[in-house]
This record gives C-alpha cells, structure tokens and sequence, in this order.
C-alpha cells in the first residue's frame, strides 16, 4: 500500500482518541509551529503535513501510545517502522 | 412561586462570574437556586455529557444520581430526552404507568413522586439537563414548568460560560506546560546544530533517532544533551 502520510496522522489521532487539539499541544511542545487551523487542516485531509510536520506529528502519537504501554503504531516517514 | 422569588433567583445567576469558582462550584450554585426559584423540587441534578456518557455531574442531595443512573444504565428516562429532543418532560406521578418505567420505578423507590427534566440550551446547542425531583405526586404546575424554562435559559448561558472558561483555563495549561517541554527541545536542537553543523530539520531528526535507539522521551533526551552541556567544565580562560 502507498504510504499516505496524512492518512496515518487521522488513524493515530483517532486511535489516541485525541482531539485536533490535543495533538496540536502535543506538536507544540515538541517544537512544532504549525497552528490550530492548519493542524485541523491536515487531520481532515485537505492538505497533507510536510516531512517535518509529519515527523512531529509521529514522535507526539507515539509517546503516546508508549505512555498507554503499546508499540510504536505511527510509522516513519518512508513507511518503515 | 413569586415573580419576586424567581427575579432575586434570576438577579442572583446573572451575577455570578464563572471565574470565581470552580465549574463544579459553579453547577452546584445554580442547582441550589434552581430549588429556591422552584421550591416544590426537593432535589436537583444536572446531567452532563462527560466524554460521550451521561453522568450527574452536580446534585443537591445524592438520592439525585442513585435515581440518574437507572437512566444512564438503560438509555432511557425523561432526563435524556430533555437533552437529546431538547423540551422539556415531566412525570406527574411516578407510580403511574408511562413512557421510561424503569426510572419510574426507581424514583418512586426513593420516596420521588413527580419529576421536571429541563433541557439547558444555547444557541441551539444543549450543554445539559436538568432533573428536579419532588416528594408528592403532581408537584410540578404550570407556573413550575414556566418559571423552571425561564431558569433553565438562563442556567444554560451561565453553563456555557462556565464551560468555556474552564476550558480556556486548561488549554492555557497545558500550552504552559508544552511550551516549558519546547524549550529545552529547542535549547538541544540549537545545540546540536552548533556541534553537527547540520540544520534545524536534520537535529530534529537526531534527536528522534537518539529516542528511538535509547526508548527515551525526545524531551528527555532533549534535557539530557542540555545538562551536560551546561555541566561540562569550562576551558581556562587565558
């Protein structure tokens, strides 16, 4: 399957359970910059994140998940684990 | 009861400040006016939806949730319709056969009679229920279903506001709390684009890769590279 990678930010986001909020505060404390608009962009699929904003985006949902005691579900950029 | 009753309850909700007390406070508060605007209620309790559930989020006697939750357990009681059809439903006795007969029966088994559920609206959006519950049957006229409307209206907006407060306040939190994690991510990765001479991109990169090999959190790692940096002895100066 094509890795899409706005489609595995919605998949995170939804199993999270999170808000578009919840994972624009996550993206910020890890150094992001993008705002609530366009995070709430790229979760509804209108435009997809750049590599970097994606990058975050995956490091925020999977210290997540790491938190709640699962593996690491977001997969790297290019698809890999 | 008397207009003058019901304007001091009135005059009293549009005073309040949300900011004052905490939103639980600020529910409990309006539940208490709502039995002095409404005086045949014996208890009252508002329903709230807490992460998709329903739950009575404040009471003024604690028989309120006992009967609650024989609604919350079926799906299926005036409460809930008051909040899903947003008007207003009342049981005149509930020793009568009718529509939610378990939550009948369990109002009537805590000595309730008859029951007013009032949704809480604004701007078409419902924010809550209203339960007020009597001891005799029939307690509830016209006048009580008028006056509890123009209260419920009015407890809506103070919700809301509540509401609203209470979640400008967490968010501003939380962002407190994000913005102290960026710090020292950005300190780290000023670092280590110093050390690499790489770009903010590529030490952001570093930093994950460092986080992943090690299962530590990128902030730790962050803060990790920032102490010992700010520990390592300084050269001599000459």
């Amino acid at each position: 399957m094509t890795f899409d990678p706005g489609r595995e930010i919605r998949d995170g986001v939804h199993d999270a359970g999170w808000t578009d909020t919840d994972l624009w505060i996550a993206s910020i404390a890890l150094g992001g910059s993008l705002d609530l608009g366009d995070v709430i962009a790229i979760t509804a699929g209108d435009r997809p994140p750049t590599r970097r904003q994606y990058d975050v985006f995956a490091v925020a949902l999977n210290e997540h998940f790491a938190d709640l005691g699962h593996d690491h579900p977001v997969p790297a950029w290019d698809g890999g684990s | 009861m008397s207009d003058s009753t019901l304007s001091e309850s009135l005059a009293t909700l549009s005073r309040f400040f949300v900011g004052d007390g905490t939103l639980e406070e600020t529910l409990l508060r309006v539940a208490e006016l709502t039995t002095e605007a409404i005086p045949a209620a014996s208890l009252v309790g508002i329903t709230l939806m807490v992460e998709g559930k329903p739950r009575t989020a404040v009471f003024t006697d604690e028989t309120a949730p006992q009967i609650d939750q024989s609604q919350y357990d079926t799906g299926d009681g005036p409460c809930l319709d008051a909040f899903r059809e947003q008007q207003v439903f009342s049981i005149a006795c509930t020793e009568e056969e009718g529509p939610w007969p378990a939550f009948r029966a369990a109002a009537a088994g805590h000595g309730i009679y008859s029951t007013l559920s009032l949704p809480l609206v604004v701007d078409k959006a419902t924010v809550g229920a209203m339960n007020l519950y009597a001891d005799r049957a029939d307690a509830f006229g016209p006048a009580d279903h008028e006056t509890g409307a123009t209260f419920a209206a009015h407890a809506a907006i103070v919700l809301a506001n509540a509401q609203a407060y209470w979640d400008a306040c967490s968010l501003s939190e939380r962002l407190g709390e994000a913005m102290r994690s960026r710090a020292v991510i950005e300190q780290a990765k000023g670092m280590l684009m110093g050390a690499q001479g790489c770009d903010e991109d590529r030490a952001f990169e570093l930093l994950v890769q460092a986080s992943q090999r090690e299962n530590v959190k990128l902030r730790d790692i962050a803060r990790r590279i920032v102490t010992s940096a700010t520990q390592r002895p300084r050269a001599p100066q000459r």
